[in-house]
């Protein structure tokens, strides 16, 4: 009880100055003890607080599902994981699909193809399809986010997956909704979007597709993605609005600046 | 004044007769002229030539170059001063002018010229007035463009000089000098009228516009103004433009005198070039009539022996009639093939609207004018057909008769030439070449224009036909022939009389009828050829045929064009200038027209405008006219008589003076007619033969004036002769080049014609490649598109399939869920069931106990009551005993029942902690299951990770194998061509190939394995 007092007094006084973050780190320290860890709470916390970057790779990995609730086989686990990391560098490398100067999400790429058996079959002729694109952007936008290729690799694979199992078919009508909670929250700008001819030239479907990475300067993102992991993991839609709330919060900084 | 001393003694060694000092001093004055700025040797060099007159100073004076330019004109100037001075000065002007050194504009500018005008103003000396006014003619074309503040000054000079044409100022002159003068003056004329047409006519207009000096014109200046044509500029021109420098920048010397020549009508100033040529090359032909007045006068002279001779006027008028022929065969010969247009003559793009003309008009005129002398010359043919079958040349067809006819006019004339030139001056030898040349031009014209290509070739057609001696053979034969000709003609005419002469045919041919009656009225409404016809019968009648000095038929000749020129003087200017404005003087016909017009006062105006409009009828009327004028003149001359209306041309008058002054000269004064001399002596002033001397020494003079003039003017026409051979000689390379274009022209074609075909062949080529190609495309796209289609139709198998694996995994995988639930439920049970069943025979017994103590309980309690009831049956036996006995066994009952609570005590306690272990137990099983759970949980996380291993594992040996086979593949096609290349090589060599086929087996094994093992994969 005294304890919840200070704490409380202090998270006041906190919360007037404008460190946030130092209860919510504590909360999540004190989520991340649970054993096993409780996802949902997890992805509570990480919707309304963002996560402090010394958890956010270990959030994102749990979250994903590349570390499993249970923290006590998070070893063999992740020793499992670098094996497999490690065989399918082992066979890009022997393949001769990358070399020691091929950037990282193109590294990931050829992984990601040859776990998933994607691997073209004339290897000389290769067109840039948009998925392959799409990764890529994702790829890149991970491992800035991740510290080492292994965690670039795995959110990256993970992350697309996960989002092509569940969101793939809710994209199509992403535009559309779009359209809506804009005629809901922010008319004018639609009106205005109209009148420019812009809204219907806009690359949303990439946008979408590629949960802006590459779209957005990725120290936006950054704090985007900070909450977004939850998100995947949510309905669709909670996801899409919540993207789109946040495009149109950039767009709308965009237009009133070339208002 | 030393130097003077010496420069005068040299000098005067400059004419010795020794060679050598000549040429020495020569030397030594030039250098020192070249070398020397002052004015000191030049002055002393003038004073010399005009004291000593010599040769050799005047070519030196004549030489001088630039810087003493200025002193020799202020000397020259002075020397104009002096009147004994002013003849040489005016020759070493002329020489200086001959030379046209660089500074001769410098001329206008300087006070000699001002001098020089003034002295032709003023001086009354013949010699030095003819010079002066020849002077002036060589110097207008060379200055054109900066005398213009002086040229109403020579216009004064002009008229000042033609006035001496009438009235003698002096009266002493004499007359044959005046004619020298008249000569010069007409000369001046010309280049004034030719040069500043606008200006000169404005000029005469204002100036014989007054009354006083009205005569004068119609003396001197009219006769002059027929000669000429109106010049172009009148129309196109005006006074200022003239005066203009960039018009005269144009026009080099001889240009300007070829300019001059042009407009000329007068045959000895007449051009016969360029624009003018369809004109000129009749004139070029028609130059023997103007000759033959000469020559009939010279035959008529040669005849001065013979009984004829007395009648000099026969072979004059047979002339004409060989004028007529020739102008009649000139007429069907050109009549036919030149189509004239008075815009070209006129050069101008428009007739003048004043005349309606059209080319229709005008063709009518042609073909009007064209009849007439065919009749003219078939009708008189059998007499000269006769005449002329003699000629070698002409026995031809009858065309060529025609076109020789002319010729052999031509040659008549040449003949009479030659034989005037073996008694004439050096200005009639230098004429014959030129006529050759023409009558040569008219016979290659004849047929038609002579092309560029043939031009070389009558060039050198000309340059054979002037050989000296060839010539000279000629002229001696025809000569002979002529004389023959003239005397058998002479004789017929003789025999036959007037009316009977060839002419009368052609007189009948007119349209217009015409009484025969030769009165002098009717003359003028005749046609010109009748009237001569008239004159020459009129002369030909025995009973009326006078010598040439008859007044009476004189009188008759000039009565009737004075009446004419007195009644109509202003008519008459006007119509001459009106026709020379259509540029063609009024023809024959024309002339007839006039005189009937004059007389009946324009009943048919455009027939003069038709008739005048003709080239060659004015070309013909030159001629007529001329050769008229010639013995009108001819008789005049004899007569004293300068009031003739239609003169000759000045020179004319010239010529047949020198040729007299020739005759005399040559001593054949005995052959001369009496009356001819005799005239001659009363002609030349009728004065003393001492004085003879005198006037022979002027004529001499005014000869070596009018000498120099010519050779000026010649010199000026082989300057230009030069520039147009150099043009043809241009012209024929650029022919011959020509054709060679047209021949490298032709080879391209046939090249370009074969590059054609074989472009044709080509496209077939190509065509028959593309239908190929087109075909195997089609055969590929249809192969295309069945395996398209194949490809299709397995795909959407595939997904079915797929689809179907799908629910089939979906299914298998719900089940097993169901199947795990399932059983945990029965394994829950069955855990339950069992602690259920202990505790269940922990009851039991329990309950057994329970059961078994009431049951004790119960025997005690039914022992107790048999107890109690035997107590009280046994009590009144037993009262002590049984009391006794009775609170003993109550106390014993006491004490069992103690020990039986304790027993039930002991027994719950033993319940309450069974239960309790139990509850623990059942806790215990619970925290198993949960470890249990988790424990689960995190295997089945191994094993999903191990799992994705496992999957990455496989694809990645998927991935390595698919590479292998990739990479066997390629082994295998490299080493099937390695093996193509071996059998190629090596046919005949088994073992190679059994070798190869084994290593082919071996490579397939791999092959079929690793195609298991993937189906292996796909399977799982």
């Amino acid at each position: 009880m005294a304890e919840d007092c200070v704490r409380n007094f202090r998270s006041h006084y906190y919360e007037k100055v404008g460190f946030r973050g130092v209860e919510e780190k504590r909360s999540l320290e004190l989520l991340l003890k649970e054993e096993p860890l409780d996802l949902e709470k997890l992805c509570m916390f990480t919707q309304r607080f963002p996560i402090p970057a010394l958890y956010r790779v270990m959030v994102w990995k749990v979250l994903l599902g590349i570390l499993p609730s249970y923290q006590s086989c998070h070893g063999a686990v992740a020793q499992q994981r670098t094996e497999q990391y490690k065989d399918l560098k082992h066979a890009v490398d022997l393949l001769h699909l990358v070399s020691i100067k091929t950037p990282i999400p193109t590294v990931c790429l050829h992984m990601y193809r040859v776990e998933m058996g994607l691997t073209p079959l004339d290897l000389e002729i290769e067109e840039p399809k948009d998925d392959e694109d799409d990764f890529l952007a994702i790829a890149s936008t991970m491992s800035e986010l991740a510290e080492s290729e292994l965690d670039a690799y795995w959110l990256s694979r993970c992350f697309v997956l996960q989002f092509n199992s569940k969101h793939a078919d809710s994209l199509p009508h992403l535009p559309k909704s779009l359209e809506h909670y804009l005629a809901l929250e922010e008319l004018r700008l639609l009106q205005h979007l109209k009148v420019c001819g812009a809204l219907v030239r806009l690359p949303y479907s990439r946008w979408f597709r590629r949960c802006f990475a590459g779209s957005l300067p990725n120290s936006s993102l950054e704090s985007f993605l900070k909450r977004m992991p939850t998100l995947l993991l949510e309905e669709p839609l909670t996801f899409g609005r919540s993207i789109q709330d946040w495009q149109l919060s950039l767009s709308r900084n965009h237009t009133l600046k070339q208002v | 004044m030393a130097q003077q001393g010496n420069w005068t003694e040299l000098l005067s060694t400059l004419d010795s007769s020794d060679l050598e000092t000549v040429e020495r001093v020569r030397e030594l004055l030039q250098s020192s002229l070249s070398n020397e700025r002052g004015p000191g040797l030049l002055n002393c060099l003038l004073d010399y030539y005009i004291a000593s007159q010599s040769k050799e100073a005047l070519k030196m004076l004549s030489a001088v170059r630039e810087p003493h330019d200025k002193h020799l004109l202020e000397r020259l100037n002075d020397c104009f001063g002096r009147p004994a001075a002013r003849l040489p000065s005016l020759l070493l002007l002329w020489h200086l002018m001959h030379k046209q050194p660089s500074w001769i504009h410098k001329l206008p500018r300087a006070p000699v010229f001002p001098s020089f005008l003034k002295l032709l103003k003023t001086d009354t000396d013949v010699v030095v007035l003819t010079t002066g006014v020849l002077v002036l003619s060589t110097l207008l074309p060379m200055i054109p463009q900066s005398i213009k503040n002086c040229l109403y000054d020579i216009f004064d000079i002009f008229s000042r000089l033609a006035s001496w044409g009438i009235k003698n100022p002096a009266g002493q002159v004499p007359d044959v000098c005046l004619v020298h003068l008249h000569a010069g003056v007409y000369t001046l004329f010309h280049r004034l009228y030719g040069m500043y047409p606008c200006n000169f006519l404005s000029y005469l207009r204002a100036h014989y516009g007054m009354r006083e000096n009205c005569a004068l014109f119609q003396e001197v200046v009219l006769p002059m103004l027929e000669r000429v044509r109106v010049h172009p500029e009148l129309v196109t021109g005006t006074k200022e433009y003239e005066m203009d420098a960039s018009k005269w920048k144009r026009y080099e010397t001889q240009d300007v005198v070829i300019e001059c020549a042009k407009v000329s009508l007068d045959p000895k100033e007449a051009s016969t070039e360029e624009s003018y040529s369809s004109t000129h090359e009749m004139f070029g032909t028609n130059c023997l009539p103007c000759f033959t007045p000469d020559t009939s006068v010279h035959t008529g002279h040669a005849r001065g022996s013979s009984p004829l001779a007395s009648h000099g006027h026969v072979p004059l008028s047979l002339s004409l009639c060989v004028n007529q022929d020739a102008i009649s065969g000139q007429m069907t010969t050109e009549g036919v093939e030149v189509t004239w247009s008075p815009s070209l003559e006129c050069g101008l793009t428009t007739p003048p609207p004043s005349c309606g003309m059209s080319p229709s008009q005008l063709h009518s005129g042609a073909q009007h004018s064209t009849p007439r002398p065919e009749s003219e010359t078939i009708s008189p043919g059998p007499p000269h057909m006769d005449d002329f079958s003699k000629d070698p040349l002409l026995e031809e067809s009858k065309l060529h008769k025609l076109i020789e006819d002319t010729d052999a006019n031509f040659f008549n004339v040449h003949s009479r030439d030659g034989s005037f030139t073996s008694s004439a001056t050096e200005n009639c030898d230098e004429r014959i070449p030129g006529k050759n040349e023409n009558s040569e031009d008219a016979l290659v014209d004849s047929p038609g224009t002579v092309s560029l290509r043939e031009l070389p070739q009558v060039i050198d057609g000309l340059d054979q036909q002037t050989s000296a001696a060839e010539q000279e053979q000629e002229d001696a034969a025809i000569n002979m022939e002529i004389s023959e000709i003239n005397q058998r003609v002479h004789d017929e005419i003789s025999t036959r009389g007037g009316f009977d002469s060839p002419f009368c045919p052609s007189e009948r041919t007119w349209p217009v009828p015409a009484t025969q009656v030769p009165s002098a009225s009717d003359l003028h409404r005749r046609p010109d050829t009748q009237r001569a016809t008239n004159t020459s019968a009129t002369c030909n009648k025995p009973s009326t045929f006078l010598p040439i000095d008859n007044p009476s038929f004189a009188v008759n000749g000039m009565d009737g064009h004075s009446e004419e020129s007195t009644t109509l003087p202003a008519a008459r200017t006007s119509m001459v200038l009106s026709s020379s404005q259509l540029s063609t003087p009024s023809s024959s016909t024309c002339d007839a027209n006039v005189s009937t017009a004059l007389s009946s006062l324009g009943t048919f105006p455009y027939e003069i405008l038709f008739a005048s409009a003709l080239p060659w009828t004015a070309a013909s009327f030159i001629d007529k006219k001329t050769a008229e004028s010639q013995v009108l003149w001819e008789s005049g001359l004899e007569q004293c008589n300068h009031t003739s209306d239609i003169s000759p041309s000045p020179l004319d008058v010239l010529d047949v003076l020198i040729q007299r002054g020739g005759d005399v000269h040559a001593k054949e004064l005995k052959w001369l007619p009496l009356p001819c001399q005799a005239a001659d002596w009363t002609h030349f002033g009728g004065e003393a033969p001492a004085e003879e001397m005198q006037v022979m020494r002027a004529r001499l003079k005014l000869l070596h004036a009018q000498l120099l003039y010519e050779r000026h003017k010649r010199e000026q026409h082989a300057l230009r002769n030069r520039r147009l051979l150099r043009r043809v000689i241009k012209a024929t390379a650029l022919q011959e080049y020509n054709t060679a274009m047209k021949d490298q022209l032709n080879s391209q074609e046939e090249e370009l014609r074969g590059l054609k075909m074989s472009l044709v062949e080509e496209q077939a080529r190509v065509r028959r490649v593309l239908l190929d190609h087109e075909h195997a495309v089609a055969f590929y796209q249809d192969q295309l598109r069945t395996l398209q289609a194949d490809r299709d139709s397995l795909s959407a198998s595939n997904r079915e399939l797929q689809s179907m694996l799908d629910e089939t995994y979906r299914e298998t995988q719900r089940l097993n869920t169901e199947l795990q639930k399932t059983n945990n439920t029965v394994f829950n049970t069955t855990n339950d069931l069992r602690h259920l069943q202990d505790k269940l025979k922990l009851g039991q017994e329990a309950r057994d106990q329970a059961e078994m103590l009431n049951r004790q309980l119960l025997m005690l309690g039914e022992l107790n009551e048999f107890c109690r009831a035997e107590l009280d049956t046994a009590q009144p036996c037993l009262t002590k005993e049984s009391v006794m006995c009775l609170d003993a066994r109550f106390q014993e009952l006491e004490q069992l029942r103690r020990v039986s609570r304790q027993q039930l005590e002991a027994a719950t306690r033993r319940i309450s902690e069974l239960d309790s272990g139990l509850a623990a137990k059942e806790l215990l099983i619970e925290q198993q299951k949960d470890l249990l759970e988790t424990a689960k949980i995190q295997a089945r996380e191994q094993l999903k990770s191990v799992e994705s291993k496992y999957q990455a594992q496989k694809r990645v040996v998927q991935a390595l194998e698919r590479h292998l086979l990739d990479l066997y593949s390629k082994l295998d096609n490299r080493k099937e061509q390695v093996q193509a290349v071996a059998a190629r090589v090596s046919r005949d060599e088994p073992f190679l190939n059994q070798g190869a086929i084994g290593g082919t087996q071996v490579r397939n094994l791999p092959d079929v394995t690793t195609r298991q093992g993937i189906m292996d994969y796909d399977g799982v």
